[in-house]
């Protein structure tokens, strides 16, 4: 199953999706797992990493606590924001939804532009207050705004987009708006979690923004 | 009802504690992690920043 993804995203979007398998106990216990797990599925052909967790429930550097201590499946974007988290909906055991993954991983690798990561970081989104009731704050600074005006795209976790609105033309210098947290009808958004997208002619960021009313 | 008590007890002891879910979830960040592969390759999750997708598939302990 899972290196028929990898083999998939290898073909379709070549260099643009990284699977990886990791044992979230150390080598000593479940080490052993990975090389038998390689020869069970079939020679994967995707990295298997070793020693990524302490196995330890208590410490904040494993990742049993993050990922769970059973198998797992989890899509991270570019910008290292999970975006499908298997644990979150589905129980040990039922937890392969082959187009749930692929789906997170599309909407994933629709956000992801050719940009270079340097260029991406000089681009400044900030939010606040975040969790936020009504009103969020938002501060962004596009160094080279270009000639095409930048906008702000919203989705929710399943990749739908929820609303839509320009970012007023700022020049370099930081500008503060304020998003009234509503859809392109003017309709309030029910409370949830939800990603904003700053989208300009440099790039794209985006941030988590949790919307509790 | 002695008995059946002592039976309760024992299935509860069977069955465990329901499984926790884990600490992250959809829309947080991911946190930093690193290992090295079977081929002796070493990889970190911030390798893939701002170009790759990264699918993980976790290998827990069952």
């Amino acid at each position: 199953m899972e290196q028929e993804i990898w083999q998939y995203y290898q073909a379709n979007a070549p260099g643009r999706v990284q699977v990886l398998g990791t044992d979230v106990f150390p080598s000593g216990t479940n080490g052993s797992l990975l090389a038998q797990f390689r020869i069970n599925a079939g020679n994967l052909t995707f990295p298997l990493l070793r020693d990524c967790g302490d196995g330890n429930f208590a410490s904040d550097t494993n990742l049993v606590k993050p990922y769970n201590q059973r198998d797992n499946y989890v899509v991270i974007d570019a910008d290292g924001v999970i975006r499908y988290h298997a644990d979150d909906a589905w129980d040990y055991g039922d937890r392969y939804h082959v187009n749930e993954l692929r789906s997170a991983i599309n909407a994933a690798l629709a956000d992801l532009l050719p940009v270079p990561l340097e260029t991406r970081e000089r681009m400044t989104l900030e939010v606040s207050p975040n969790p936020f009731t009504r009103r969020l704050g938002i501060t962004f600074a596009i160094p080279a705004p270009g000639t095409s005006p930048a906008r702000f795209r919203v989705f929710d976790l399943a990749g739908r987009e929820v609303s839509c609105f320009d970012a007023p033309a700022g020049g370099s210098a930081a500008t503060r708006i304020v998003w009234d947290a509503r859809d392109a009808s003017g309709a309030a958004l029910a409370p949830g979690l939800y990603l904003l997208r700053l989208e300009s002619s440099m790039g794209r960021l985006t941030r988590r923004i949790i919307l509790a009313r | 009802m002695p008995r059946r008590l002592a039976l309760l007890g024992v299935l509860a002891l069977l069955l465990g504690p329901a499984p926790a879910r884990a600490g992250l979830h959809a829309g947080d960040t991911a946190p930093e992690f690193r290992g090295t592969d079977l081929t002796g390759v070493s990889r970190r999750l911030s390798d893939y920043h701002g170009s790759k997708v990264v699918v993980l598939f976790v290998l827990g302990n069952t």
